[in-house]
């Protein structure tokens, strides 16, 4: 007896300490999450999926897109019903406008999401000053963008892009060489000592360990110039410019086979809704921080009621360009086809502004 | 609060009507070993008028001139009545006889003080035997774990010594020591804490209706205090358990005049795993853990009406690293020398100094100091023996901690029976360590000699506070306690003040049931800087400062208390606590990294609890424990976290149920038995995967912006799986030629539940994933299975 006892107590002791729970992860994954990100003058889209498993993994995983309506309101009247499934890349044919409020309601799966945004007001540039540095990386252009806060709480993002215009050569029917043109954005980093991007998650004390997310998304708030003028300072790196091997062409060598041969640099002071704002604010937390085991919990912010994502507003018609540089040829000879490269890698990533130009 | 200050100046004036009267005064005390018994019941029948003794186990009660019966009593000694015929103030000290089963004995005198009739409500005394009786965690008995079974008190993680009492955190805890705040009462981590049982006389917890003596933090005050030692003869115990052994020795130095208590304790398993490492390491290394405690109490009786006493406690949690080995490179022989610690301790002293003033005045001084130091250093020295130069030496110190210098004079003043008044004032000076990191490296192979300091510079701040309390009888069936305790606390030029009223009430209803209620505003001047999971030897106690205001809680209860028959009461205790200017760390932040900027870190915000706590307690017979159940439910809010929405707190549980049983079946044979059950602690848990918007970015790591995340509702969203454990101990004695030797016998977590620890996701193998389709599993990690422990023990 004495034997089976201390058998059973041996036994026990050794159970190991780590054991699988049971976990319902389908029926934990019930929420639909709807995004939607408005911008002025540009063409209203949202796409509506389904949560998945949690055990799938944070990146993989078959995405499920809902059946069911889409309504939209436009300061309060129902413009548009639109069938599910949607996804982002679903144009309504509505084109929001700066103070427009809209309102959309999702009726699927037997849940009724709803949310509300306005587009924000054009962010007032008042002057662009621009000086030329150089250092041992190279030559820069340093910006001070002084922009005019109105009054009461506002939110902006700062986004650097550049237009491009590359071709390539290719055979046509007969076997003659024919060249190819394609018109696409391109998204850039720049560099930025300014207060209102370091302070916004560099903040959990000056010590290296403790250093916050990067604010990639260079979006700010008006907290330190609430109502009054503010210059913007930021520096952008022209040795950017063809970067990634695909360099703009020499004039003097017109026949390589591919090339860039024309790089707008555009400079977008957007101004976000404050649901944008918090979005972007705490997705950079979340991407920094959901895999440290000593960090606070970070949830990605939501304005979807009965729901999960985000429907935000934003205005980016404050846009202007610095820089424009060698167009050897007139636009009206060349026909420029859709670019549906996407470069992964580099300084650089996106095509979304895709156009075919005849 | 106007009303309660203009009431004060009446009940004093009242105390003066009763000039007709004599006194009574003296110390109740064991008979056995003269140690003083605190809140012992002093109770004159013909009148129904009674009074408790104070911590000193001092009382005083007053009455007409005429002849009485004078009974004492307290829990677990056999009552005493003497019949006396009063006509002159007079001296009464009561020796009373300790009887572990006083079940047969006529119980006297109950209506002077007890659990019905107090007017303290939300209190609980467990008595030290019970402590010491009680299954525990590898056999070491322990103060707060016991504490951890009381309802409406939550244990944290498994195994830990955390206190998360009525929705509360764990810094709004005050313990106290002798009246010296303990800053960390945790050893290795939280699995033990630092008192041992061998040097305590007693335990009281409040955790609601807190007199207005006690002030400074939010949630509950433990009040233990050291044993003054025997005044009669030498005795002690010793004991060898499996991972410490420790001895106490008390007695009188001067017989009747001067007596002393010296208890030590400490781990050895870094002792059994030296020749271990030394083996495996080829004589060079030497590194183990230990823990220490000591405790010392000195006591001098001056006069009847003056005594002394020196109480001092010391601690450390120690991990160590020596090395020292020896090689030969290009033929010359070269030494290298590393020298790791890593400790933290605490060390208490209070010098108290009683006074009796008068037959209705006693008064207690004390003079304390309190510092909780964390400590690593680090030294490497490289030295070419051939050559005698030292090559290198690289050196790191880092501390960290509180220090306090205190002093306060508590004043006990007896006017009359039907009032027991109580003042007093402190004034304490905190200096706070938030860490200093001392760098040094020199030597000829970098020619760099570096010597430095860094980290943030101590604070210093000056805290004070003021009290006046009042127990009111009036009448006998209605008491009530008044009181105000005001505070001021000064730090970086900015001195914040607050004023908080206590009030305690009781209605007896019948000679068996008594109703309660209470309300107290409590303030916290300081704050700890911890992780949300797990209590650490590196968090940090900061003051408030100009931008982290104090914190500050409302509590209100109401309970009543119904004596089933002598030695059983059950009792419902309902509460409400707002608080605010919690602290929370920001979203993101964790206890990682240097304290600079503490203050971008953390987020404040409110909470609020509110439960309904059942407690069966017995407290007399062979069989003594209780039965505790409270349903609780408590919350958050911070305007920067979780979006403002409010959420459950980690602690937040919603059932928690608690047996604790002691049974002695014989002089020679008892055991104990507790069983827990908790629902399940409340975690974040991510629970599905969200796809995100389609926005463009770059970053300086050049990868692509994130698609999707992990969704998880909101903070605390998820529960974990219910905690619940059952430990037995038996104790077998044996009376020996000097004394009584004592087997005890445990087992923790006796049926091996799997409690969770934590919860983390994990990859599943490839036949896991066929098998279930999913990439990953939930897993649970828990820390103790069944654990058996021994120990032997031996009193003289």
């Amino acid at each position: 007896m004495k034997k089976y006892i201390l058998s059973i107590l041996v036994a026990w002791s050794l159970v190991s300490c780590d054991k699988t729970l049971d976990f319902d992860d389908e029926g934990l994954a019930n929420q639909l999450v709807l995004n939607s990100i408005i911008s002025s003058n540009k063409n209203f889209s949202a796409s509506l999926t389904k949560a998945r498993s949690i055990l799938e993994g944070s990146r993989g995983g078959t995405i499920e897109m809902p059946s069911g309506t889409l309504d939209i309101y436009l300061n309060g009247e129902l413009i548009k019903n639109l069938n599910l499934p949607i996804n982002f890349l679903t144009p309504s044919g509505i084109i929001p406008k700066a103070g427009d409020s809209f309102r959309i309601v999702v009726n699927s799966q037997g849940k009724q999401l709803e949310a509300e945004t306005t587009i924000p007001q054009k962010t007032e540039v008042i002057s662009i000053d621009t000086t030329s540095a150089k250092n041992e990386f190279g030559q820069w252009t340093n910006f001070k963008v002084n922009i005019k806060d109105p009054s009461g709480e506002d939110y902006y993002r700062l986004v650097l892009t550049s237009e491009n215009l590359s071709f390539y050569t290719s055979k046509d029917k007969l076997g003659n060489d024919k060249r190819n043109y394609t018109l696409y954005t391109n998204q850039w980093l720049f560099n930025s000592d300014d207060p209102v991007f370091k302070n916004l998650y560099n903040n959990f004390g000056q010590d290296v360990i403790d250093a916050g997310p990067n604010n990639d998304y260079k979006i700010f708030t008006d907290n330190y110039f609430q109502g009054k003028k503010y210059p913007l300072q930021f520096q952008v790196f022209n040795g950017n410019k063809g970067g990634g091997g695909y360099g703009y062409n020499d004039p003097a060598k017109p026949n390589l086979s591919s090339g860039t041969i024309y790089i707008r640099y555009i400079i977008h002071v957007q101004k976000l809704s404050k649901e944008l704002f918090n979005y972007l604010k705490y997705l950079k937390l979340y991407e920094f921080y959901h895999d440290n085991p000593f960090s606070e919990p970070v949830p990605v912010y939501s304005n979807i009621k009965n729901g999960i994502g985000i429907f935000a507003g934003l205005n980016d018609d404050a846009q202007f360009s610095f820089q424009k540089t060698y167009v050897p040829y007139s636009m009206d000879t060349i026909k420029v086809e859709e670019n549906g490269y996407n470069y992964g890698g580099g300084y650089y990533y996106g095509s979304n502004n895709k156009k075919t130009i005849e | 609060m106007l009303k309660s200050l203009l009431i004060f100046p009446f009940l004093f004036l009242s105390f003066y009507t009763f000039s007709q009267t004599v006194t009574v005064r003296g110390y109740i005390t064991d008979q056995a070993n003269g140690e003083s018994l605190i809140n012992a019941n002093v109770y004159i029948p013909s009148t129904k008028c009674g009074t408790i003794t104070n911590s000193f186990g001092f009382y005083s009660i007053s009455m007409p001139k005429g002849h009485y019966s004078v009974t004492s009593s307290f829990v677990g000694y056999q009552s005493k009545i003497i019949e006396i015929q009063l006509n002159k103030d007079t001296i009464i000290d009561f020796k009373l006889e300790s009887n572990t089963d006083i079940a047969e004995v006529t119980v006297l005198g109950q209506k002077g003080d007890s659990k019905l009739t107090s007017t303290q409500m939300s209190k609980m005394d467990v008595p030290i035997e019970m402590i010491r009786n009680l299954p525990s965690f590898l056999g070491e008995a322990d103060v707060i774990k016991t504490i951890q079974l009381l309802p409406g008190v939550q244990s944290g993680t498994e195994g830990t010594s955390g206190l998360y009492v009525r929705g509360g955190g764990p810094d709004q805890n005050l313990i106290l020591l002798d009246d010296v705040p303990v800053y960390n009462a945790e050893h290795l981590f939280g699995f033990f804490s630092v008192f041992n049982p061998d040097a305590i006389k007693s335990v009281s917890f409040y955790k609601g209706g807190f007199p207005a003596r006690f002030g400074g933090r939010l949630s509950s005050v433990l009040d233990i205090r050291m044993k003054d030692g025997n005044e009669k003869e030498i005795h002690g115990n010793f004991s060898i358990g499996l991972i410490s052994s420790k001895f106490n020795l008390e007695g009188p130095l001067v017989k009747g005049k001067t007596t002393f208590n010296l208890s030590a304790r400490r781990t050895y398993a870094d002792l059994l795993g030296r020749p271990i490492i030394k083996k495996a390491s080829n004589g060079t290394d030497v590194g183990g853990y230990f823990f220490q405690d000591y405790n010392l109490k000195l006591s001098h009786k001056f006069s009847d009406r003056s005594r002394l006493y020196l109480s001092a406690y010391t601690g450390l949690d120690k991990a160590y690293y020596r090395s020292d080995s020896k090689d030969t490179r290009n033929n010359e022989q070269i030494q290298e020398k590393t020298k790791f610690d890593l400790g933290w301790g605490n060390v208490t002293t209070a010098l108290r100094w009683n006074y009796l003033f008068n037959d209705k005045l006693f008064v207690n001084t004390t003079l304390t100091y309190s510092n909780y130091l964390f400590k690593v250093a680090e030294n490497t020295t490289n030295k070419n023996i051939t050559t005698g130069i030292k090559t290198n030496e690289f050196g790191l110190d880092y501390r960290s901690g509180i220090q306090d210098f205190a002093a306060k004079m508590d004043f006990d003043y007896f006017p009359n029976p039907n009032h027991r008044v109580k003042f007093g004032g402190s004034v304490t000076n905190h200096t706070f360590k938030p860490g200093i990191l001392a760098f040094a490296e020199s030597g000829q192979e970098n020619n760099a000699k570096i010597d430095t300091a860094f980290g943030n510079p101590n604070i210093h701040a000056q805290e004070i506070y003021a009290y006046l309390e009042d127990n009111i009888e009036l009448g006998s069936k209605f008491s009530v306690n008044l009181g105000l305790h005001s505070s001021g606390f000064l730090v970086d030029g900015k001195f914040y003040t607050s004023l908080q009223p206590r009030i305690s009430a009781r209605f007896l209803a019948t000679d068996k049931l008594s109703i309660k209620a209470a309300y107290s505003k409590m303030s916290q001047n300081i704050h700890l800087l911890s992780s949300s999971t797990i209590n650490l030897p590196t968090d940090l106690w900061l003051p408030t400062t100009k931008r982290i205001k104090p914190q500050t809680s409302h509590q209100f209860a109401l309970g009543g208390v119904y004596q089933v028959r002598p030695g059983i009461d059950f009792s419902i205790e309902s509460f409400y606590k707002s608080m605010d200017n919690l602290l929370e760390y920001k979203e993101g932040a964790s206890f990682v990294g240097a304290t600079t900027g503490w203050e971008d870190k953390v987020e404040m915000g409110k909470g609020w609890s509110y439960g309904a706590e059942f407690l069966l307690q017995k407290t007399t017979g062979k069989t003594t424990g209780w039965i505790g159940y409270t349903w609780g439910k408590a919350e958050r809010q911070f305007d920067n976290l979780n979006f403002g929405e409010k959420f459950y707190a980690r602690y937040d549980r919603r059932h928690d149920v608690s047996v604790v049983l002691n049974h002695r079946f014989s002089d020679r044979f008892d055991m104990g038995l507790t069983w827990v059950y908790g629902t399940g602690n409340a975690v974040t848990l991510p629970t599905q995967i969200a796809s995100a918007a389609n926005i463009s970015t770059i970053t300086t790591m050049s990868y692509p912006y994130q698609t999707n995340y992990e969704y998880f509702g909101q903070r605390n969203n998820y529960r974990m799986p219910s905690y619940h454990r059952m430990d037995v101990g038996f104790n077998f004695h044996k009376q020996k030629k000097h004394g009584i030797r004592t087997w005890s016998l445990g087992f923790y977590n006796v049926y091996s539940r799997q409690n969770p620890f934590f919860l983390m996701f994990q990859e599943n193998s490839d036949k896991e994933k066929a098998q279930t389709g999913k990439d990953r599993k939930l897993s649970q990690i828990s820390l103790f299975p069944i654990i058996p422990s021994i120990s032997y023990s031996y009193k003289f």
